[in-house]
């Protein structure tokens, strides 16, 4: 009996247990809140959209594209982290900085056509390529979806957007130099790809603008920058009206190669985008060039210990004590321009001649780890000394040579207490070529001013001196433009093999 | 009958006398009681409980035994006087049982196709896991190991890759119920089967839980008498092929020399740079400054005619492999108890196990302490229950290897340039360098006896400065503790006539504690301040299912239906935090750092489903079984959640038809087709759907986000659908048994990361696109080839052909229709130009469409299809030879057709390009003039870059191989000589494994470098262990 009953009460809880596991909601309970940051959350605030600015700016910073321990087919490189990294690419194609102990920017400094270098199958294309679109898309999502945010008043959000259009026109800008010659050369030659929408799932990839397209847009994005902006920000990490200045100031600069009347606007921007931050006593500029609070900065990115890029920073290649690596040299040509009384020559240190070694003479202390526990240090992004070189250079681009002199003596006179002030009796060209090398003198090290002016005017590089790597690469070298990444080609159908550069 | 004679024939005399005995059941020993014991025609007695029997008879006269459910046999009779017979189990053969999916079937009335290894198959194999018993054992299952670190996964895959982005891992079913665990720590010594389920009919039932087929493991369970068994060994391992040959210290100066020497003919400006009058001079003098480091007791080793100075000696030679590697030695110790009460309605099995592993690389080790505890019980006649528990508790220590580190120990030593010592020395004397306390120090690269105090950069080792893996490995631990623990409940009843009810819930528990440490001072750690970092990983998984089986036989027609639920939830998480800026080499904990970070996330995921099957037999001829299951999984939205799979599967026993009763030959023969759906939904990520962004983009103290993944509502299920034509077959009474099994395996609507343009700041996005088929056929044939009273001979052969073809192209993706997912697409390299020695590559001709043209820009050479990274065919060979009380098993697996890539020794075919590293000994093939223009495909050495060692089909070679998996030589102590200790059975071994790799790729280079045929990152590879042991029954 007992067993008869068991045999139906059973079946009873069974089928009970079969239904209490199918319960409706066992599907639904999982709530992507819990874990996954979705965009509507991050476009709810104004907070999210600040948050999705800042991301962007961390991308300049931090992000590691095929570096140590990216992509397994494309890594282990040291020599590509963030835009500190870009920067000194073209800083060692120059010819004053240089690597000597043939280790990571050996390939960079001697424009080896290998993966280190320009080629389309090498990872210095991806890093930047990769990294200044992803900084287009995100800012294009800023762009798109800050309208709609709460919280936050309609000038708030005009700034956001102005913000983020800033970013994207900076990033543009930096495509445009780097995968074509200058705009002066060919301003319908083939640019980079234009995005204004954020990408999406049905977004397919775009051909190579024209260069002029490519700088109208980045014009119109600055124009709108410097108009919504203020001189406020949270941090300095952040491009307020003075960054979006000094990047115009840029922009047009390289503008007027073609179009002289722009000069006014280069100069015009370049003097508002200073205002506020004075040039580096000379005490500051041997203190390492690492602090962001620096008053000349005008924008860089925070580098706090945790936050630190160790063997990946700058400071690692160029601190002579608390470096890593410590094999940047620098020119013996380059170093023998200062006056023996320029306060920044004092900073290159003398390692000797040694004849098995030329290149190994001078080192510089101008880069200095912060801490002596981590290689770290704040990176420099942009400051004031280049909006004096810029206003110079406009001036005397414009012949007003003398009020072109004052502004580069401001920073000669500064540097070197026995400066002597140059004549206007020296000419126009003289000028120009002065006040470009004052730009290296002053800027070595920090964004590849020098390989920027060599295209923008045209000029051939011109190895010299104890360079390890001696090269002459002409104006119209193909090795001038970067080639455009292989996953690219691959996967855009408007890019094709025919398309990349030589 | 003469098939399982066993002749115990000694040269008899016909007397009679009284002969005693004991009867015991071939499978497991146990005494078997009432079997009836005679002399052809005479009088049968019975054996009693303990299985013993007596008997008059007449020397060397012919005993019959018989018993029901068990074969027959005749034994001889000898001198002696007592003798054990072990008798066969008449079922074991008939009715075979196929483990499948809810429920198990008679292997004649199954109609899919699976692979079934059972214990006997590899309980003489030494394998220490259970993904080792896969390799070469079964058809249709690739499993390939991609490191040689003890206690790492293999890649498993059955029948060829269907998904390319979602997972290829195939379902693992413990004793029935879906196994979340780490596959590893289940020990093999507890499996009594596992079975394969291939095809669509045997998978379907699980739905999208078996796109990639189902592995059945099947563990142990206790029957008959009390049994104890214990087993042990302990084995040597190394690398399984020998090391990359490279060059020695004056071989690698002299290589140096002529680079330097080229490097001047090819631009003369050095000369006056430098001051020398030739490019010979120019070479001798700067070969010593450039490398840094002369380990010559000379100051110019090398002369200008390019020779070593013979006077020159050796101030130290240190090698670098010996320093990084050793022989691991292993320790494997298993023990387990099993039996049941006399009724039956108990049964236990009880386990124990240990092992140790050493790698090859010092430090690498893998320890592993694993418990079981099963027990089943039938409390009355209706009901069964049953817990199943294990809990397996590991300890790796994982130095860095197979991955771009510059502590990659293998990496290292191999790529080392061989000038280098391992600790300080001076350079002039060759004197050890030693610090305060007298100790030596080892060479960084760049530090000196002074801890913390660099050396001048200038005088830096140009290779991996600031790194000595040898130093760095024992004080930079990696360690990984694995807890896994597994249980298992279940509860059956029989309801009404021949309808059950089954319910099975499990829980699998996986935690994993990953502690790194780098030390302030030496290697890794020198640019942080040393570094602390603690993982923590843990999975919770469960299931619950439950289903109601209908089985009965109405005359000739059987029929067993199932219907069923199931529901399976999963949730890991990951906890890790990194502390920087340590002060002290030691303590390691995170703690005593100064710059903290942490992280943490989770992952949940659930599916939900109904299922049902029903299976028709008529007369044990013909069988059909249908299924149909759906799932919702919540990796996809709402509304495209549901999947609905289905399969049909039919066979034909054509050896029951009175029509083959007269093909004697033919023992067995049976025709199966089956087809079927099922889907795919594993993708990493628990909402691949949805559009987010990262967090964590922090600058400085501010909080920033960046956008991760793009939003695609409508991602959905990934389908596929296969069909199996198959044949078994057994001919001579089963001597020999086999199958046949063509497939086609269509996958559509893949999940696949589509790419992007990177211009659009997205690299991909989750998508249904693209399709690809895998098919072939799998060919598994047993044979008993010689089998006499004391001889046996069986050899099992499996061979699986295998072709994935591309039905539809990815769009962003250079995949072409007809071709293979895995083909290599990569530059074809043209050899060097025997006028200048500079390496070539193929590029489309601009101009003549269809021809290609040589160029010396890689940038420039065109990427073709140049071979697939599968292999055509694979299998395995088994040979098992039984002689007398000896046993000797070869097992064999190879691979046919495909391509291998050789990217570690590509690195060292980079000539003298990178000061610093070493190079392989072909490098003497070098391109040295057009007159002496070496092997054609070895560019001339120089120290700018030449690409010569960039991806190319340079280092593309032919996959084929075949490896000696095992050798095993066994002796079964005779039984008479264990009777006074009490013991029932007892065997000695010895065991090597990988002994012999037939490969036609370059010296060094191991076949088996995972599923991409491609080696990378120097990692650490199969290893030849040799071992001896013992089993031991009681």
């Amino acid at each position: 009996m007992i067993m008869k009953l068991s045999r139906i009460i059973l079946p009873a809880i069974l089928a009970l247990l079969v239904f209490s596991a199918c319960k409706k909601d066992f599907l639904n309970t999982p709530s992507p809140e819990d874990g996954n940051l979705t965009d509507n959350i991050i476009f709810s605030s104004k907070a999210g959209a600040e948050s999705a600015m800042t991301g962007i700016y961390w991308i300049f910073r931090s992000e590691n594209y095929n570096g140590y321990g990216g992509d397994p087919n494309n890594s282990g490189n040291l020599t590509c982290r963030g835009l500190q990294t870009t920067m000194f690419f073209f800083e060692v194609r120059g010819n004053d900085v240089f690597e000597a102990l043939r280790s990571w920017w050996r390939w960079e400094t001697a424009w080896e056509e290998n993966a280190n270098g320009r080629i389309q199958n090498g990872s210095r294309t991806r890093q930047i390529w990769d990294m200044f679109y992803k900084a287009i898309n995100n800012a294009n999502a800023i762009i798109k979806y800050t309208p709609a945010i709460t919280g936050a008043s309609d000038a708030e959000k005009a700034a956001l957007i102005a913000e983020a259009k800033a970013i994207r026109a900076y990033s543009y800008f930096w495509l445009a130099r780097s995968y074509q010659y200058t705009y002066a050369k060919n301003p319908n030659a083939r640019g980079v790809p234009l995005y204004t929408e954020p990408a999406s799932k049905d977004s397919k990839g775009n051909p190579r603008a024209p260069l002029k397209d490519v700088y109208q847009l980045i014009l119109s994005d600055l124009e709108e920058a410097t108009t919504k902006l203020t001189d406020e920000r949270s941090g300095k990490f952040r491009i307020n009206r003075n960054v979006a200045q000094g990047i115009l100031a840029e922009v047009y600069q390289e503008l007027a190669m073609a179009d002289g009347t722009l000069w006014q606007k280069a100069i015009d921007n370049a003097k508002a985008a200073r205002n506020g931050f004075p040039l580096m006593t000379n005490t500051s500029y041997a203190a390492g060039f690492n602090d962001l609070g620096n008053a000349e900065w005008m924008w860089g990115f925070p580098v706090p210990e945790d936050q630190s890029l160790t063997y990946y920073s700058q400071y690692s290649f160029m601190d002579l004590s608390g470096g890593y690596y410590r094999n940047i040299y620098y020119n013996a040509d380059f170093v023998g321009k200062y006056s023996a009384t320029d306060t920044r020559r004092a900073l290159f240190t003398d390692f000797g001649d040694n004849p098995a070694a030329p290149a190994r003479k001078w080192g510089s202390r101008k880069y200095r780890s912060r801490l002596t526990t981590s290689i770290t240090g704040d990176i420099l992004v942009m400051r004031a000394a280049e909006m004096y070189l810029i206003e110079a250079e406009g001036l005397a681009q414009q012949g007003k040579l003398q009020e072109a002199i004052d502004v580069l003596f401001a920073i000669q006179g500064l540097r070197d207490p026995s400066a002597v002030k140059p004549q206007a009796s020296i000419g126009k060209d003289n000028l120009i070529n002065l006040i470009l090398l004052e730009r290296r003198k002053e800027m070595y090290g920090e964004a590849g001013v020098y390989y920027f002016d060599l295209k923008r005017y045209q000029r051939d590089l011109v190895r010299t001196g104890n360079h390890p790597y001696i090269l002459n690469v002409p104006a119209a070298d193909p090795r001038w433009l970067v080639q455009i990444p292989l996953s690219e080609i691959d996967a855009n159908d408007k890019i094709n093999p025919e398309d990349q550069n030589p | 009958m003469l098939a399982f004679l066993v002749c115990l024939c000694t040269g008899a005399i016909a007397q009679t006398k009284n002969i005693s005995g004991t009867v015991r059941d071939a499978d497991d020993g146990h005494p078997l009681a009432g079997v009836s014991v005679r002399q052809p025609g005479g009088k049968a007695v019975p054996t009693d409980v303990q299985g013993r029997f007596t008997i008059a008879v007449t020397s060397g006269a012919l005993l019959e035994f018989y018993a029901i459910g068990y074969e027959p046999q005749q034994v001889r009779t000898g001198a002696q006087d007592s003798i054990i017979v072990r008798l066969k189990n008449k079922d074991k053969q008939l009715n075979e049982v196929v483990i499948t999916a809810y429920g198990a079937t008679k292997k004649q009335a199954f109609t899919g196709t699976a692979a079934v290894i059972s214990n006997e198959k590899f309980k003489d194999l030494q394998v220490s896991t259970v993904t080792g018993v896969l390799q070469g054992n079964a058809s249709g299952v690739l499993a390939i190991n991609s490191s040689g670190q003890p206690g790492e996964n293999p890649t498993i895959r059955i029948r060829g890759i269907g998904s390319f982005n979602a997972s290829n891992d195939p379902l693992i079913l413990l004793d029935g119920t879906p196994y979340s665990g780490s596959i590893n720590s289940i020990n093999p010594g507890d499996v009594e089967t596992i079975t394969i389920l291939k095809d669509a009919s045997s998978t379907s039932i699980y739905g999208s839980r078996a796109a990639n087929g189902i592995i059945q493991i099947t563990t142990k369970r206790g029957k008959g008498k009390s049994h104890f068994e214990f087993s042990g060994l302990t084995g040597f391992s190394r690398r399984a092929v020998k090391e990359y040959p490279t060059l020695n210290a004056s071989q690698y100066y002299e290589m140096a020399w002529e680079a330097l020497r080229n490097d001047a003919r090819d631009n003369p400006a050095l000369l006056t740079q430098f001051n020398v009058p030739t490019p010979e001079a120019y070479a001798s003098k700067q070969v010593v400054p450039r490398l840094v480091y002369n380990p010559f007791n000379v100051a110019a080793p090398v002369g200008e005619n390019g020779k070593l100075d013979p006077n020159a000696t050796m101030l130290w030679n240190d090698n670098w492999m010996d320093e990084m590697t050793r022989t691991g030695v292993r320790h494997d110790l298993n023990m387990n108890v099993s039996g049941s009460d006399p009724a039956n309605t108990i049964r236990y099995y009880l386990s124990g196990g240990y092992i140790q592993d050493q790698g090859i690389q010092k430090e690498s080790e893998f320890k592993r302490y694993s418990g079981r505890a099963k027990i089943d019980a039938t409390p009355v006649k209706w009901l069964q229950v049953g817990v199943n528990s294990s809990l397996a508790y590991s300890s790796q220590n994982y130095p860095y290897q197979g991955n771009a580190a510059a502590s990659n120990g293998i990496g290292f030593a191999r790529t080392i340039a061989p000038i280098y010592p391992v600790y300080l020395r001076d350079w002039k004397t060759g004197d050890f360098l030693l610090d305060g306390a007298g100790n030596k120090v080892f060479d960084y690269g760049n530090n000196t006896t002074e801890l913390g105090v660099l050396r001048p950069a200038a005088q830096n080792r140009l290779f991996n400065q600031g790194q000595n893996p040898s130093g760095t490995t024992s004080i930079n631990p990696i360690t990984y503790e694995r807890l896994t623990a597994n249980g298992n409940a279940y509860a059956g009843v029989d309801l009404f006539k021949g309808l059950s009810f089954r319910s099975q819930y499990s829980i699998d528990y996986n935690q994993v504690d990953n502690n790194t440490f780098w030390n302030p001072f030496y290697g890794d750690g020198t640019t942080s301040g040393g570094l602390s970092y603690r993982a923590v990983t843990l999975l919770y998984a469960q299931n619950f299912s439950n289903a109601f089986t209908y089985d009965n036989t109405f005359g000739q027609h059987h029929v067993n239906v199932v219907a069923g639920t199931e529901a399976f939830r999963r949730v890991s998480e990951v906890t890790s935090s990194q502390r920087t800026g340590f002060t002290y080499a030691r303590p390691t904990q995170p703690s005593y750092g100064t710059t903290s970070t942490a992280d943490g996330y989770k992952e949940v995921f659930r599916l939900q489903s109904y299922f049902a099957r029903a299976a028709y037999d008529l007369a044990d001829k013909y069988h059909l079984s249908l299924s149909v299951r759906t799932d919702g999984a919540t990796r996809f939205a709402k509304d495209v959640r549901w999947g609905v799979f289905y399969a049909a599967g039919a066979s034909w026993n054509l050896d029951k038809e009175q029509f083959m009763q007269n093909v004697d030959f033919l023992s067995q023969l049976k025709l199966k087709a089956s087809y079927g759906t099922s889907g795919n939904q594993a993708l990493p990520g628990s909402f691949p759907y949805l559009g987010t962004y990262s967090a964590g983009a922090n600058v400085g103290s501010t909080p920033g986000s960046v956008i991760n993944t793009v939003a695609n509502p409508s991602l959905s299920w990934e389908t596929q659908k296969q069909l199996d034509l198959g044949v078994e077959f057994g001919v001579l009474k089963d001597r020999i048994m086999g199958s046949f099994v063509y497939f086609d395996r269509k996958s559509a609507d893949l999940l696949f990361n589509r790419p992007l343009p990177n211009s659009t700041g997205i690299n991909s996005i989750a998508d249904n696109v693209g399709g690809v088929k895998n098919t072939g056929f799998e060919i598994e044939l047993n044979t008993v080839n010689i089998r006499t009273s004391k001889l046996e001979w069986r050899t099992s052969v499996n061979v699986t052909r295998l072709k994935n073809v591309i039905t539809e192209a990815a769009p962003g993706t250079n995949q072409i229709v007809g071709g293979s997912w895995y083909e290599w697409f990569i530059q074809e390299y043209a050899g060097v130009d025997a006028s200048d020695g500079k390496p070539m590559w193929y590029k489309d001709d601009p101009a003549n469409a269809g021809h290609k043209v040589t160029t010396k820009k890689y940038s420039e050479a065109t990427r073709y299809h140049l071979g697939n990274r599968l292999s055509d065919y694979t299998g395995g060979i088994t040979n098992t030879l039984r002689y007398g009380q000896f046993d000797f098993t070869v097992l064999a697996s190879f691979a046919l057709g495909g391509k291998f890539y050789d990217a570690d020794y590509a690195g060292l075919r980079n000539g003298m390009v990178n000061f610093g590293n070493n190079a392989s000994t072909d490098i003497y093939k070098r391109w040295q003039s057009p007159e002496n223009p070496g092997d054609g495909l070895t560019p001339k050495l120089s120290t700018t870059a030449d690409n010569g060692s960039s991806v190319s089909s340079r280092f593309l070679y032919d996959l084929s191989y075949m490896r000696i998996r095992n050798i095993t030589l066994g002796y079964r102590v005779p039984e008479r000589l264990l009777k006074r200790a009490h013991i029932s059975n007892a065997r000695f071994f010895a065991d090597l494994q990988n002994a012999f790799t037939l490969f036609g790729g370059p010296k060094g280079a191991d076949p088996e470098a995972g599923i991409n045929a491609a080696t990378s990152g120097n990692n650490t590879t199969a290893s030849k262990i040799f071992s001896i042991g013992i089993n031991v029954g009681l």
